[in-house]
């Protein structure tokens, strides 16, 4: 297992470089001039004055080289339109907060969708099974923005209860995450029903029943635990997504945390920022990925041995 | 009192294409220590009938409509699933056909068996991982102690099937269901476990149902022999009976397609096949289901309009037919209806 | 058996660490909800955005010079004429040719470590901002000051040419500043918080982050209380500042919440006291009706310029400004009660009256007929138009309105809306070849009409229609350098305008509205809480009523 762990560990080394060399091309291409954010002008010795002062002048490839450098060094760098701020500072106060916010996502989906998903399989085709794919659907065809626009409406305005916007206290930290999880806690429900209806169709299922166990004990440890690996496996990268992907659920509830930040960076050509930020975000999906392969193996150990 | 009666037991599937007449009049006995061989093609209702003993059949969309299965004078049919589940296992036990799937493939071989001792016979985690032992031992797996920690992985199919045999027999049950134990193996393996069984049959004094196609299977393991057709019973006596006097036309065509190694010329001749095949269990015609491939039925127009009854020929000897073997005055066959 | 609970265990107790844990709560405490009684002066103001900066150097957005000018002491202040009144400077006197002022600062200026405010205090800040290293956005502001253009863009030498900067301190409360020329606004200029002094020890010893709320020094009526980056900045009343006692509230909280839907909401559950801008165009009608609705006037102007290279007879380009309706957009598009624009220089700069054109080219509601008049005189007629404007809410529905306007010309338009920093690289100056229309808005920086007019100057960096007149650059260059009294001033504003939009005027620009400024202000600080032109609100007379 540790040398598997190593082994994944080594070869993000070669993805980071890539993920580099990808932006710095992507953002070269789009051009733009990151120190002309209103429609004034910036007069050309400015201009000057502030391309040297970030490096800008230099080849494209010492440019690079620098940028690599940064990374490497865990320095990425000040931002170019935040002017004083280091994207180190950026990250290390703002990215918490991102982390919860898709942490807490990924809960509600999972404590929400599984048992959702589990639950129709086991009663299908009741009125429990159809109402919650019904459910499901509508939680999976809703955009995240109209749900958090109108849960803002309702448990906010209307009932009072939640305050609409912020991140400060546990109150803040209810509405946001189901906003962002409600999609993925959809998904999660359908792939838990139909994993959960495939493992209950399994002959070792009957077997467990013929052995007289008791059905209880028959869906925890048979059914529900080899139904899981295929959630396992589709929670990893929404793992990733949830917490770069939260850009418009932290817009619309103001909450302070870099997924915001991100896409502004790019539309203000903060490169510094966006560099950083991507290799950041590619960091955090490779991760997720390997705990969740980490996860399978203990899951399945047919895959366990297969690593070894 | 016979240990199993199973009474007019009829099992419907309801689905959107229609009713499903699985098993519809299925009707034997079974003694303590005895071995019952249920024989038929595929689809003809003998795996339905085991489930239906045991209750596991799926209760959407399938049900008991008719019928009683009484073991030890306690009518199963009757029960609530609770009720159910502390028979199963304990004092029924079945093992089914593909011994690649019927094991949990992320679970130890020892966990697999010890759920079952600590849930009918309350042992202690140590108490149950001393007996598993006995059990993987009893069916003769080589380092048994070692080899509980295994997942299933590990073993071949015919280690496996060890396994699912060791795990029936680990609360001692009066009866065992067998559904085609041995089709899923190779010839060589087969027999072993056949002998297996036998072996713990006699050593468990336990019942035993061997549900198969394979009639060589019978002539070597059953007491009795029961003849399922189309969901219904259509021949039931003892194994002796049955293979020196079949009554049926049907187990008639099932023993004359056997292939008979010992006669002369058995290269050059052809495998006797029954032309035909089963009726549709949606809906069923009321007449004897055999009635389109048997070679008898045209001689009398009851079989296209009555459905026979099961009736006892002679002693131990019951058939469902209008013309069983005794009662035709040698009249020659017309291949085709 | 138990094992196996373990790992979901595992997950879920990480997931809730990551909760709990990490990423700090912070107490969103008492004073939240704003004064309900007068006798609690708090308020929650939302801002909108973070500030990019609080360095007056670097601060280029009015999130930033709104809390830069309730935290600092600027030499100068804006009245409600928008006349310049001593603040921290005391007095200051004019020189004969108009090129050096010398302000006397107050004796009781101080920093909030105690340290006094000196005349050093400002030579040292504007010269930081003009210097090349800080790369600040503002340093043209202060070209007009000797020696401040060479220094800024100085390659070597550098040092040598910071001494030749037209700003010195004379003694501990006497400033000194040479310009290049006579400039008559420059005291309108020192209201802009590019002009704030900083405090020298602090910035030299936290470098880059000696704004941070726990390392910064300020001087003003406020201190930075608290600034959670991206979330919150707070300000509470400095009680030792020089006139404590004319300020009424105790502190103001800020928010950031940059959704326009979303500020409306937490507006309406009561969360915050005022918004300031920001309220999303599609929920305006309903929002005008509200008693919270607040409007001012704004220095601003929206307006459609033309890439003349393209666009080359005037007689097209003022078919295509009559054509406009302007009283139709402002309300049924822009619903702001926006001013419809009669010239480019917005009204309430001063000598308005004068310099306003009135101009035939831009009637309120849009004269079709006079404008197809026009587009028969034109020869060569461009029929096939690209509009281009950038991707924010409301433009849309302004090109098309226009564009549906200058149908009825048999003008084919073509709209193109673009990314913002695509944008600006698109219309330059000078404006890529594509562009034959473009919008863009001004807001001034001073309140003087140079500042509006002298960006159609030949050479501007601000001027992207390709127009160039050499008289108007001449005119423009007489009033920067003239010494000229105030009428003489105000009659060569008029003249710019009339060769922009008189009878004879080029047009090469469309005026369509003056912006406003439209706020949601709770009713018990509406009466103090107040935008000025600039869209700033000066905090130190706002008031929470009963």
């Amino acid at each position: 297992m540790t040398k598997f762990v190593v082994r994944r560990l080594v070869w993000t080394i070669p993805v980071v470089l890539l993920v580099i060399l990808l932006t710095f091309t992507m953002m070269k291409q789009i051009g733009g001039n990151p120190f002309r954010q209103t429609e004034r002008a910036v007069p050309a010795s400015i201009q000057r004055n502030l391309e040297r002062k970030f490096g800008l002048d230099k080849p494209w490839y010492v440019q690079y080289a620098q940028y690599v450098r940064n990374v490497f060094t865990f320095d990425l760098g000040p931002s170019m339109v935040l002017r004083g701020r280091s994207v180190n500072a950026i990250v290390k106060e703002q990215f918490p907060r991102s982390i919860q916010l898709g942490g807490l996502a990924m809960l509600f989906a999972l404590v929400v969708g599984v048992p959702l998903g589990a639950v129709a399989a086991l009663k299908q085709n009741s009125t429990a099974d159809y109402s919650a794919m019904v459910v499901s659907n509508v939680g999976f065809a809703v955009p995240s923005f109209l749900v958090a626009t109108l849960l803002i409406y309702f448990v906010s305005l209307k009932w009072g209860l939640l305050p609409t916007s912020g991140w400060a206290t546990w109150r803040h930290k209810i509405l946001p995450p189901i906003a962002l999880g409600l999609g993925p806690m959809a998904y999660f429900a359908r792939l838990a029903r139909g994993s959960m209806l495939e493992t209950l169709q399994q002959d070792y299922v009957r077997t467990a029943r013929a052995k007289g166990l008791r059905w209880r004990r028959v869906v925890v440890v048979h059914v529900l635990r080899n139904s899981l690996i295929p959630v396992v496996t589709a929670a990893g990268p929404f793992l990733g997504f949830l917490i770069t992907g939260s850009f418009i659920i932290e817009t619309i509830f103001a909450i302070p945390g870099i997924g915001r930040y991100y896409v502004v960076s790019v539309q203000a050509r903060d490169l510094s920022v966006t560099m950083g930020l991507t290799v950041i975000l590619a960091l955090i999906i490779v991760v997720a990925n390997l705990i969740v392969d980490i996860l399978y193996g203990l899951l399945d150990p047919r895959t366990r041995e297969a690593r070894a | 009192m016979a240990l199993l009666e199973v009474k007019n037991l009829h099992t419907h599937f309801f689905t959107r294409e229609g009713v499903v007449r699985a098993v519809d009049g299925v009707d034997f006995e079974l003694e303590r220590g005895r071995t019952l061989g249920i024989v038929g093609e595929s689809g003809c209702g003998k795996s339905v009938t085991a489930l239906s003993i045991m209750g596991l059949i799926p209760k959407p969309p399938a049900k008991i409509v008719e019928g009683q299965v009484l073991f030890e004078g306690r009518d199963l049919t009757e029960l609530d699933e609770g009720e159910l589940e502390d028979v199963r296992g304990r004092h029924i036990a079945m093992i089914f056909q593909d011994p690649m799937t019927s094991l949990n493939p992320t679970l130890k071989i020892g966990t697999q068996l010890t759920e079952t001792l600590r849930r009918h016979l309350g042992m202690s985690k140590d108490a149950a991982r001393k007996r598993a032992i006995e059990l993987l031992e009893e069916v003769h797996i080589p380092n048994a102690a070692a080899r509980l920690d295994d997942y299933p992985h590990r073993y071949s199919g015919g280690m496996r099937q060890r396994v699912m045999i060791a795990g029936a027999i680990a609360c001692n049950p009066k009866l065992l269901i067998a559904d085609e134990p041995s089709t899923a193996l190779d010839v060589t393996v087969q027999a072993r476990i056949l002998d297996l069984l036998e072996e713990l049959r006699k050593a468990h004094d336990m019942a035993m149902i061997l549900i198969t196609h394979d009639m060589g299977v019978v002539a070597e393991a059953a007491d009795e022999v029961a003849v399922m057709y189309a969901g219904q019973l259509v021949e039931r006596a003892g194994v002796q009976d049955l293979f020196d006097r079949p009554e049926h036309p049907y187990t008639e065509a099932l023993l004359g397609a056997l292939p008979h190694v010992d006669e002369e010329h058995v290269r050059e001749s052809r495998l006797t096949t029954i032309p035909g095949r089963p009726p549709n269990l949606v809906d069923p015609p009321e007449a004897c289901r055999f009635g389109p491939r048997c070679p008898y039925a045209s001689l009398n127009d009851s079989c296209t309009q009555v459905e026979p009854q099961l009736r006892e020929l002679r002693k131990g000897h019951w058939v469902r037919s209008a013309h069983p073997a005794s009662e035709r005055a040698g009249v020659p066959a017309e291949v085709g209806a | 058996m138990r094992k196996r609970w373990l790992w979901p265990a595992a997950l879920v107790a990480s997931l809730l660490l990551a909760v709990a844990g990490c990423g700090g709560d912070d107490e969103d405490g008492a004073g939240d909800t704003g004064g309900e009684t007068a006798a609690e002066q708090v308020i929650t103001v939302n801002w909108g955005t973070e500030p990019p900066s609080l360095d007056p150097g670097l601060a280029s957005d009015t999130t930033s010079a709104n809390i830069l000018l309730n935290i600092m002491d600027p030499l100068v202040k804006l009245d409600d004429d928008l006349e310049p009144v001593p603040t921290a400077a005391e007095s200051w006197e004019v020189s004969d040719d108009g090129t050096t002022y010398t302000f006397t600062l107050r004796d009781d200026l101080a920093w909030t470590n105690g340290d006094p405010v000196t005349a050093e205090d400002f030579a040292y800040s504007w010269k930081r901002t003009i210097s090349p290293e800080l790369g600040a956005d503002y340093a043209y502001q202060f070209f007009g000051i000797q020696g401040a253009s060479d220094y800024n863009g100085c390659e070597e030498n550098c040092d040598a040419m910071a001494d030749e900067v037209g700003v010195r301190a004379v003694d501990e409360r006497t400033l000194e500043v040479t310009l290049t020329s006579p400039q008559p606004w420059f005291l309108q200029q020192l209201a802009h918080h590019s002009f704030l002094a900083v405090h020298r020890p602090t910035v030299e010893q936290f470098g880059d982050t000696w704004t941070e709320a726990s390392n910064i020094v300020t001087n003003g009526p406020f201190r930075l209380a608290r600034w959670e980056h991206d979330s919150r900045i707070d300000l509470v009343k400095w009680e030792e500042w020089r006139d404590a006692d004319s300020v009424t509230l105790t502190r103001v909280n800020g928010r950031m919440i940059s959704d326009g839907t979303t500020a409306v909401q937490a507006f309406e559950a009561g969360e915050i006291d005022a918004q300031v801008g920001g309220l999303p165009p599609q929920e305006m009608q309903r929002l005008k009706t509200l008693p919270e609705y607040q409007q001012y006037p704004a220095l601003g102007t929206y307006y459609y310029g033309f890439n003349v290279e393209n666009i080359t007879d005037p007689n097209q380009r003022r078919a295509m400004a009559v054509a406009i309706n302007r009283r139709a957009i402002i309300d049924n598009v822009a619903q702001a009660d926006q001013l419809p624009a009669t010239g480019y220089t917005p009204e309430g700069t001063p000598g308005f009256d004068t310099l306003n054109p009135e101009s035939e080219w831009l009637p309120e509601e849009g004269d079709i007929d006079r404008a197809k008049e026009l587009m028969d005189q034109v020869q060569n007629p461009k029929t096939n138009i690209n509009l281009f404007h950038n991707d924010a809410p409301g433009h849309r529905e302004i090109a098309v309105a226009v564009q549906d306007m200058w149908k009825e010309l048999g003008l084919n338009v073509t709209i193109r809306a673009q990314e913002w920093a695509q944008y600006l690289e698109f219309i330059g100056p000078p404006p890529s070849g594509d562009v034959d229309v473009f919008r863009l808005g001004w807001i001034g920086d001073f309140v003087d009409a140079i500042n509006f007019l002298e960006m159609w100057t030949c050479r501007s960096g601000n001027n992207s229609t390709n127009y160039c007149d050499e008289n108007y650059d001449r005119i423009v260059e007489e009033v920067q350098t003239g010494n000229l009294e105030e009428d003489e001033r105000f009659d060569r504003y008029a003249e710019l305008e009339q060769m922009l939009f008189g009878s004879d005027g080029a047009v090469p620009l469309i005026p369509i509205y003056w912006y406003t400024y439209v706020n949601l202000e709770r009713e018990n600080i509406q009466e103090t809480f107040n935008l000025n032109l600039l869209d700033q609100v000066d905090l130190t007379t706002v008031e929470v009523q009963e």
